[in-house]
């Protein structure tokens, strides 16, 4: 059967190799070559009759997945063992073991890239996810901001009677203000 | 927002409906390529997304025809949507044959919903004072 391009009704089309980049979070790219259709008389591309697209996410789903292994590693590296993961996140014990074979659900896999992103979030979910922990982690999140994006960083913290002031400071490098010298930013949070 | 122009021309459920069947709906390479902005790395993907059928904070952003072969005077309808904090500009039009073509899925270009630029991270603070 001939394959007809949906966008102009042209037969004439063809089968071409395309070469992408896939980016997997955490890991390096993915190199993939995988078939596709072309258009020669609109030159549009694509899955003109529904037989690649979805060989394409599965080998995407596959990258992903195979990312899991690595990124478990860097965590451990970073200090965070996986059996202290399966206690603050109140998982059976050894499941992970089953992650690293390749057995890992697509929303495992977000899981652990949470945890990578914002390694501090399993600190809340130990102290099963109290105000506390939660307002900790908030103000930690800001402080590692400035910790990022100045130097010399400072933080100050004011109370009197319910009034609660908290001050972030910092001096901002020269190539985000894209001035020689540097220049100072505070955030003070709004009563 | 006041919709710029007369429409819409179609029934956005159609095209949601019509999501579910293979082969009904193409999306424009173009319109494939800008929606990995979005996380969406196959038209698989698009189309899946779109078969949900749930588009927060829709609203018919434009309608018109199209100026180009080979469906020239075809109208197509566009829509902006929310994905979380991003907004989208979604356009589609019927071909003749039945078929949809999705050709456009963008951050919006023009409006308030337009991203705002931003070259200092530190703009993201004002996000957190909230």
């Amino acid at each position: 059967m001939t394959t007809v391009c949906p966008f102009c009704d042209s037969p004439n089309v063809e089968k071409i190799m395309i070469n992408e980049i896939i980016k997997v979070p955490f890991c390096d790219d993915v190199a993939i070559s995988h078939p596709t259709f072309r258009c020669n008389n609109c030159e549009e591309e694509g899955d003109f009759d529904n037989s690649l697209d979805k060989a394409l996410t599965r080998t995407i789903d596959k990258a992903n997945i195979m990312s899991a292994p690595k990124l478990m590693e860097e965590l451990t590296q970073i200090g965070i063992t996986m059996t202290y993961l399966e206690k603050a996140l109140r998982l059976p014990f050894r499941t992970t073991s089953r992650w690293k074979r390749g057995k890992i659900s697509h929303s495992a896999l977000a899981l652990l890239r949470l945890v990578m992103a914002s390694p501090r979030l399993l600190e809340v979910a130990d102290d099963n996810f109290s105000p506390e922990a939660i307002a900790k982690y908030q103000l930690s999140r800001t402080w590692d901001f400035f910790k990022k994006n100045t130097i010399n960083p400072g933080c100050s913290l004011t109370w009197d009677m319910n009034q609660l002031d908290i001050k972030f400071q910092g001096n901002m490098y020269p190539r985000i203000t894209n001035s020689p010298v540097t220049q100072k930013v505070e955030w003070v949070s709004t009563p | 927002m006041v919709a710029r122009s007369r429409g819409p021309y179609y029934h956005l459920s159609d095209i949601v409906k019509s999501c579910s069947v293979p082969g009904m709906v193409h999306v424009r390479k173009k319109a494939k390529d800008d929606a990995q902005n979005f996380g969406f790395e196959t038209a698989t993907r698009i189309i899946e997304f779109i078969s949900i059928g749930v588009f927060e904070d829709i609203e018919l952003d434009n309608s018109d025809v199209l100026d180009h072969e080979p469906d020239k005077g075809t109208p197509f309808d566009a829509y902006i949507f929310r994905i979380g904090p991003k907004h989208v500009y979604f356009a589609f039009y019927k071909r003749p044959n039945g078929t949809w073509i999705i050709k456009s899925f963008h951050t919006p270009n023009i409006g308030e919903k337009a991203p705002q630029l931003s070259h200092s991270p530190f703009n993201l603070l004002e996000g957190l004072k909230k």
